[in-house]
C-alpha cells in the first residue's frame, strides 16, 4: 500500500506544479516574402520578439477574458477538475483498501475515470497543434510544465492500476 | 467523516505544489495604474533618454537668401538639397544625410547595414555582420528635460550652404511619438513649411521604427 500512497502523493505534488508551471511557449517569428527576418528583429526589437511562456491556468484565464469561454471551460474541466477528482477518488479507494474493505463503488468510479486518463494531456496537445501555425511563422512549443503535468497523470494511472490489482486480490481472498 | 477529512491531504499536497511553483517562478511585471496614467499623459520623463529625429521637412519654393537669382534655392534651378542638424548645448549631436533636389525631405530613424532584400541571406549566415542597434539608429539621443535646436539647411557645393530655418525647442513641449509643426508664413529666417519631429523613448516602444521598416519590407520583393 505504501507504493500506492507514494505514487498518489507524488501525483498530487506534480499536478500542482503542472497547473502553474509554463506549459506552452510562444516563439514570435517574422517571415515576409519567403525571407526569415526573425533574427534581425530579435536584435532590433528584443522586447517585441521575446519568447513568452504560459501555464495552463494563465491560458485558461486568457481564453476566458478573450471571450473564448467555451474552450476555457472545457480545458478547465479536463485539465484541473478531472485530474483532481480522479486523485481524490483513488485516495478514498486506497483508504478503503487499507481497512481491508473492498473499495467496490469507488474503484468502479476510478475504472470509469481511467478510460479518460491522459485526455487532459491530449486536450493540451491538440491545442498546441491547432495553434501551431500563426501568421508570420510564429510557433508554439510544449514547455516543461506539460511534461510535469503528463507525469502526474501517468503516476495516477499507475496508482489506479496497482489499486485495481490489489482490490481484485482482496475480492478473491474474501470469496 | 474521517475519509472526507483525509481528503484534505491530497488537496493540501496539490496546493503545496502549486504554491511552491508560483513562489519559485519569476512573476511577470504588472503595469500599475500610476504607470498607465504617466504614459497616457504623454509627457516626457525628464530622467529618461529619448531618440529624436526629423521624419519630414517641407520647404517653401523660394529661398531665403537674396543673391539676385530670383530667390531660387539652387543656382542651377534645381530644388534644394535638404538636411538638418540637431544642436544641444551649442554642439551638433546629430546631422542627417542630405536629400537631393526636393521640397520635401524624408528621413527614417533607422538604417540597416544591408539591403532589406539581402536580410534573409544574412540570417542564413552567408554574410556575417554584427548589428548593434545603437549604431543603426539615425537620431539624436537627449534627456527628457533638454533644450535643443533643429537647424535646417539647403546644401550647396559651389556657394555657401543656405539656412532653411531654425527651431529652438524644449523637449518638455514635445510629446512621445510624432510632433507636427507648421509655419504658414515664409519669413526672413524661416523658409520651412512643415516639420515632423519623432520622439521615441529609448527603453520604450519601438513600433515607430518597426512599422516603416515592415512597410518597406512588404514593398521590396
Amino acid at each position: 500500500m505504501k507504493t500506492i500512497f507514494t505514487l498518489l502523493i507524488l501525483s498530487c505534488i506534480t499536478l500542482g506544479i503542472g497547473i502553474l508551471a509554463p506549459t506552452m511557449q510562444t516563439e514570435p517569428r517574422l517571415n515576409i516574402n519567403n525571407g526569415d527576418y526573425t533574427e534581425i528583429m530579435n536584435i532590433l526589437f528584443p522586447e517585441e520578439f521575446k519568447t513568452s511562456s504560459f501555464s495552463i491556468l494563465q491560458g485558461i484565464t486568457h481564453m476566458w477574458n478573450t471571450d473564448s469561454k467555451g474552450i476555457a471551460s472545457l480545458i478547465f474541466a479536463f485539465s484541473i477538475i478531472f485530474p483532481v477528482f480522479k486523485i481524490l477518488a483513488l485516495w478514498i479507494a486506497s483508504l478503503n483498501l487499507c481497512e481491508s474493505k473492498c473499495p467496490g463503488k469507488t474503484l468502479n468510479l476510478v475504472e470509469k475515470l481511467g478510460k479518460f486518463s491522459m485526455i487532459d494531456v491530449f486536450v493540451i496537445s491538440v491545442l498546441i497543434v491547432t495553434i501551431k501555425g500563426l501568421p508570420g511563422g510564429s510557433q508554439i512549443h510544449g514547455d516543461w510544465g506539460l511534461y510535469v503535468f503528463a507525469f502526474s497523470v501517468l503516476l495516477s494511472m499507475i496508482a489506479g492500476f496497482l489499486l485495481t490489482k490489489k482490490a481484485t486480490k482482496l475480492e478473491t481472498q474474501t470469496n | 467523516m474521517k475519509k472526507i477529512l483525509s481528503l484534505s491531504v491530497p488537496i493540501g499536497l496539490i496546493l503545496c505544489g502549486a504554491g511552491a511553483t508560483s513562489l519559485l517562478l519569476p512573476q511577470p511585471k504588472e503595469t500599475t495604474s500610476e504607470q498607465l496614467t504617466e504614459t497616457d499623459k504623454n509627457n516626457l520623463d525628464k530622467d529618461a533618454t529619448y531618440y529624436i529625429f526629423v521624419s519630414e521637412i517641407e520647404v517653401f519654393n523660394k529661398a531665403l537668401d537674396d543673391d539676385n537669382d530670383e530667390d531660387d534655392w539652387d543656382d542651377d534651378d534645381d530644388a534644394p538639397d535638404l538636411f538638418y542638424k540637431i544642436n544641444y548645448q551649442g554642439k551638433t549631436v546629430f546631422e542627417s544625410p542630405k536629400r537631393d533636389n526636393t521640397f520635401i525631405g524624408n528621413w527614417r530613424g533607422i538604417t540597416l547595414p544591408v539591403a532589406l532584400k539581402d536580410l534573409s541571406t544574412v540570417i542564413k549566415g552567408d554574410i556575417n555582420i554584427n548589428v548593434d542597434f545603437e549604431q543603426i539608429v539615425n537620431a539624436a539621443r537627449v534627456k527628457g528635460n533638454s533644450d535643443i535646436t533643429i537647424m535646417m539647411y539647403d546644401h550647396d557645393t559651389l556657394t555657401p550652404t543656405d539656412i532653411v530655418g531654425k527651431i529652438p525647442l524644449s523637449l518638455s513641449e514635445l510629446n512621445e511619438g510624432t510632433n507636427i509643426m507648421t509655419n504658414n508664413k515664409r519669413t526672413e529666417n524661416n523658409g520651412w513649411k512643415t516639420i515632423e519631429i519623432k520622439v521615441i523613448k529609448r527603453e520604450g516602444s519601438v513600433k515607430d521604427f518597426l512599422l516603416p521598416l515592415l512597410r518597406e519590407m512588404n514593398n521590396e520583393k
